[in-house]
């Protein structure tokens, strides 16, 4: 026998049920993806087939992360799977809808980030074009800000290629790279002219900055820094910054 | 057990049924927000050929700038149709502009409607309406305007007691209201008592004048033994007053310097009453305890704080409750203001004129205004003012008036005059038509870009085709796609960067997707539901000379040529970067460069290494090489002719080097978002080719809604004698239109400009708001002798 607490329990569920399907175009998200549709820019970019077997890793991150990507137009994609490409320096997205790799105009990008799962905060990479002292040319890379201020340090999460074995693929000779990760540190001055630290050490620092060294090393001593880490590295740069604005 | 499943199922469903849904608060619609229009125009009356000339106001309670409409859409409209459609950034929540009245407009009453895509989803009662009349030049008759206006049914009367309660033996105030199409304005109303006796006797006992709205106040003493009727001007009926009562008390309200004089005088055989509330908001924001009668009280506005907006004047008994009740615009704001002094009151011909405006007393940072200085005959004064709108907007937030309505009635009256009219309404809310609260999301707030909307059908049976990709292009020197898809009920929307502005537009459905014979459909936002209401113009009937002559004065302004309106020239901004699908093709080729070619075939051969095209079976079939792999591309390239998508090579065929001087070859496997690419040609033509080319396309949408510039008016300057204009007549009725008007808290401004040949009476009429969203209004007359 039916009860009359559950029949009134059972006009609950009906009527909840169908309230919650009338606004079911709220609640799935469809107003934001009708939104996003709208307001959201697209990336572009040549089809990717870069599939080089090595020792080691051409990317930054093996897996697919989720990042953001902000354009020259200053727009910015938001949640796309993203893959960095240290070796060739180029940014790589998956369409979530197509699957297919897309090597993104790098041209159009001016920073992105990709929040990789043993970091708290998102890991950016800014589109640069530097001047790097005793070159002709300017180098357009993706680089990471370590620190920025008057002066900027910045990182080029370089992958090189340190040497190669021979393997055998079906009866085939392939040369298989040995890739080793091979960051490059540059200071930038405001005035864009970049100086690549050429080891981690406070000689390193000296021979960019002459003028200061006294000051510089000075200051490292008191704050006990050795150059021997890129954090080090980056509390070394933030006091020479002090040092350089005074 | 059972139970608890049963109670556990049902809190989880009520949960999901009760809970916010969780679309982002920036785009809802859905949350009540309070964003209106109020468009200044410099006059009320023109002449066809002339320019409308208008400062547009958006009003909104969210100080975010972010979550205000940075567009407004403006129509000048008749019975018939929409006449003219303008499109206006604002700037600072604010555009200034005009519009061109066509020589051929004929004469009538026309309606401009402005509003912000957003307010679309409250519905277009919300929308800003002011009728304007335009006279034809050319028109002999304008007289027949006047035909509409008289009616030869007499008015309605209404009645209705200042406390709710017409009562014998004191001294009550009627307000006395017109209605219906009899042009009421300005005409006399006369009180007779008729006595019961046997003898006829007809005296007059009150008299009064009704305002240009229709309706005024009279004060009377009715006495037992008398029946009361009111006579109006230019009728011969008379309308019976509502029966005096024995018992009730008259609640008597007048303000003055910002004191309100209350005064309760009961009849003999009144409840007695014993306390004087004032109420705002449901807030109780005065009492005074009643103790004599009857009774009189000055309330100071200013020094107790009594806030701005409505207030209930309520009259309690013992036992009784509330025995009479007045509504009360407390308009007093502070003494925020700011004044207008000229240098003179009259003025020579082509003599300079100085207006002084001082925002010493602003309380607000800044106010922005416009100015118009015009003949007093142009001005409509049955037309919203600023201030009338901003209450009107107030007392239908606060007390539920139905948008239109408030605006059509409040926003036309002074204070005074509100505060008369307001007996109406006087305690009965049930009369009080509320606002429903109607909204819906299918509009988008238009906060960053301007959104154009639409729909994809299919052509044969009507069908919303889903998940069709719409493609955008504009025509240009670059390669230019905005792409999005249709939803489940075929729209689709595009939010436009000011690259798009000022240009045309053209809409396709991607013809991957072509299966049916899709037909896209442009949401207009200029079509409207609401049928077009004819406009009245205060006094008409004594303008019929003075519109005759400012007819001549346009015949003899077309005749020299003279034109005051300019597109304003500003500093340009920079404009958004195109939405390219890349930054650089692999390759460019210059046709200049090379020998005459005279077909596109033979170009593919000659000069674009890679580039195949082949004629097969009478049409064209074409490839590239990838600049990458070095092997074919899968598939035929896509092409944009002058920016112009198209995947018909056949069409092209016939270009050559002399009607081509670019092509731009991006032969790579390229995406752009989700569209697929299997290499770009794009062609640039030195005369835009793409116009006949492309004029094939069928499934083309073609919009050429575009913003329009700002103008200014720009009046002659005499300073010199051989001053530019100083030969040709200045038959100016607009001496002066100022619509970018910036007064600082503790500033001065002086404008200045010069009168013209026209003598005569001028009104200046300024009208603006300040930071703190305080409406300013200003009148004052000069004279030009």
């Amino acid at each position: 026998m039916i009860k009359p607490i559950n029949i009134v329990l059972l006009m609950y569920i009906v009527f909840s049920t169908i309230i919650f399907s009338v606004n079911i175009y709220a609640k799935d998200g469809y107003y934001e993806k009708m939104f996003l549709s709208v307001f959201e820019p697209r990336l572009s970019g040549e089809i990717y087939t870069f599939t080089m077997r090595a020792d080691g890793s051409y990317y930054m991150n093996e897996n697919w992360l989720k990042g953001d990507v902000v354009l020259i137009t200053g727009e910015a994609v938001h949640d796309k799977l993203l893959k960095y490409n240290t070796y060739l320096d180029e940014l790589i997205w998956m369409s979530s809808k197509t699957f297919q790799p897309v090597k993104v105009d790098k041209k159009l990008v001016k920073e992105f980030s990709i929040n990789l799962p043993e970091m708290r905060e998102p890991v950016v990479f800014r589109n640069v074009s530097i001047d790097v002292a005793f070159r002709d040319d300017s180098l357009n890379i993706f680089a990471q800000k370590l620190y920025e201020g008057n002066i900027s340090l910045m990182a080029q999460r370089r992958v090189v290629k340190t040497g190669e074995r021979l393997t055998s693929v079906r009866g085939t000779h392939i040369s298989v790279p040995r890739l080793e990760a091979d960051p490059v540190f540059y200071i930038v001055m405001p005035d864009n002219e970049a100086f690549e630290v050429g080891r981690l050490n406070r000689r390193a620092l000296y021979r960019i900055f002459p003028e200061y060294r006294s000051e510089i090393r000075t200051a490292l001593r008191r704050e006990n820094i050795w150059i021997r880490s890129e954090s080090d590295l980056v509390r070394a740069v933030a006091l020479i910054d002090e040092i350089v604005s005074q | 057990m059972k139970l608890y499943w049963n109670i556990l199922i049902a809190f989880v469903c009520l949960s999901l049924g009760l809970s916010d849904d969780l679309f982002s608060e920036k785009f809802s619609s859905r949350q009540v927000h309070n964003e209106n229009v109020y468009v200044h125009t410099d006059r009320d009356l023109y002449i066809a050929g002339e320019h409308l000339q208008f400062k547009a106001y958006l009003l909104n309670d969210n100080n975010e700038e972010n979550l205000k409409s940075k567009f407004i859409y403006l129509a000048l409209r008749n019975d018939d149709n929409v006449v003219e459609r303008v499109i206006m950034q604002l700037d600072r929540s604010c555009s200034r502009g005009s519009i061109y009245l066509h020589d051929t407009l004929s004469t009538g009453y026309y309606e401009l409607v402005a509003h912000t895509n957003r307010m679309r989803n409250r519905g277009e009662d919300v929308f800003f309406r002011k009728p304007v009349l335009i006279v034809n030049r050319f028109d002999e008759n304008p007289e027949m305007l006047l035909e509409d206006s008289v009616d030869p049914d007499a008015p309605e009367l209404i009645f209705a007691p200042e406390s709710g309660s017409f009562v014998e033996g004191i001294d009550n105030t009627l307000l006395i209201k017109t209605s219906g199409d009899f042009d009421a304005a300005l005409r006399d109303v006369w009180v007779l008592s008729k006595s019961n006796d046997t003898i006829e006797r007809i005296d007059t006992v009150a008299h009064t004048i009704l305002n240009v709205h229709g309706f005024a106040t009279v004060s009377m003493v009715p006495d037992s033994g008398y029946a009361y009727y009111a006579a109006v001007d230019g009728t011969d009926k008379l309308y019976e007053l509502p029966e005096a009562r024995k018992s009730g008390l008259a609640l008597k309200v007048n303000e003055e310097n910002n004191k309100l004089k209350v005064e309760i005088i009961p009849a003999a055989e009144s409840p007695v009453i014993d306390r004087l509330k004032i109420m705002h908001k449901d807030n109780l924001v005065f009492d005074e305890i009643v103790y004599e009668k009857p009774f009189s009280t000055i309330i100071d506005l200013k020094e107790l704080n009594i806030p701005k907006g409505l207030l209930f004047i309520e009259a309690e008994g013992r036992g009784w409750g509330t025995v009479a009740k007045r509504p009360w615009y407390n308009d007093y704001n502070g003494n925020s203001k700011i004044t207008l002094e000229t240098d003179k009151n009259q003025y020579g011909k082509r003599e300079k004129v100085r207006l002084t405006l001082d925002g010493t007393l602003l309380e607000d940072d800044n106010a922005i205004l416009s100015v118009s200085v015009v003949k007093p005959g142009m001005i409509n004064k049955q037309n919203v003012s600023f201030e009338g709108y901003n209450r009107a907007l107030e007392l239908t937030k606060v007390s539920g008036f139905n948008h239109k309505e408030a605006v059509s009635l409040f926003g036309k009256m002074d204070v005074e005059e509100l505060n008369e009219y307001l007996i109406i309404n006087n305690a009965d809310q049930d009369n009080v038509n509320h606002d429903k609260q109607n909204f819906s999301q299918n509009y988008l707030i238009e906060n960053e870009r301007l959104i154009i909307s639409g729909r994809v059908v299919d052509g044969k049976t009507n069908v919303p085709l889903q998940e069709t990709r719409i493609i955008l292009n504009k025509p240009d020197t670059i390669i230019n796609v905005l792409y999005t898809q249709t939803d489940d009920m075929g729209r689709f929307h595009f939010a436009l960067s000011d690259y798009f502005y000022f240009d045309r537009l053209y809409f396709f459905v991607d013809a991957q997707n072509d299966e049916k014979e899709p037909v896209i459909e442009i949401s207009d936002k200029f079509s409207y539901e609401t049928p077009f209401e004819n406009g009245r113009f205060a006094l008409l009937r004594d303008k019929m000379d003075f519109i005759k002559r400012s007819q001549d004065i346009v015949r003899v302004n077309k005749a020299y040529g003279i034109n005051h309106v300019e597109e304003l020239i500003k500093e340009a901004k920079p404009v958004s970067y195109p939405p390219v699908i890349f930054s650089e093709a692999n390759r460019t080729i210059y046709t200049d460069n090379y020998a005459p070619l005279d077909s596109l075939h033979e170009i593919s051969r000659e000069i674009v290494y890679g580039w195949q095209l082949r004629g097969r079976a009478g049409s064209y079939v074409s490839r590239l090489i990838c600049g990458t792999e070095r092997k074919w591309l899968p598939g035929s390239p896509v092409y944009f002719l002058d920016g112009i998508i198209t995947y018909d090579i056949d069409k092209l065929t016939h270009l050559d080097s002399k009607k081509i001087y670019k092509l731009q070859i991006h032969n790579y496997q390229w995406y752009h978002g989700e569209m697929f690419f299997p290499g770009i040609i794009g062609i640039f033509t030195r005369n835009y080719e793409y116009l006949t080319a492309l004029a094939h396309r069928t499934r083309t949408s073609m919009i050429k809604e575009t913003l329009k510039k700002p103008t200014e008016y720009v009046t002659p300057e005499y300073g010199q004698r051989n001053g530019d204009g100083f030969q040709r007549p200045d038959l100016r009725q607009v001496l002066y239109w100022g619509a970018d008007i910036d007064i600082e808290k503790g500033r001065s401004k002086t404008l200045s400009f010069y009168s013209g040949d026209l003598t005569g009476e001028y009104l200046i009429k300024i009208q603006g708001i300040t930071s703190g969203g305080t409406p300013v209004s200003i009148s004052e007359i000069i004279n030009i002798k």
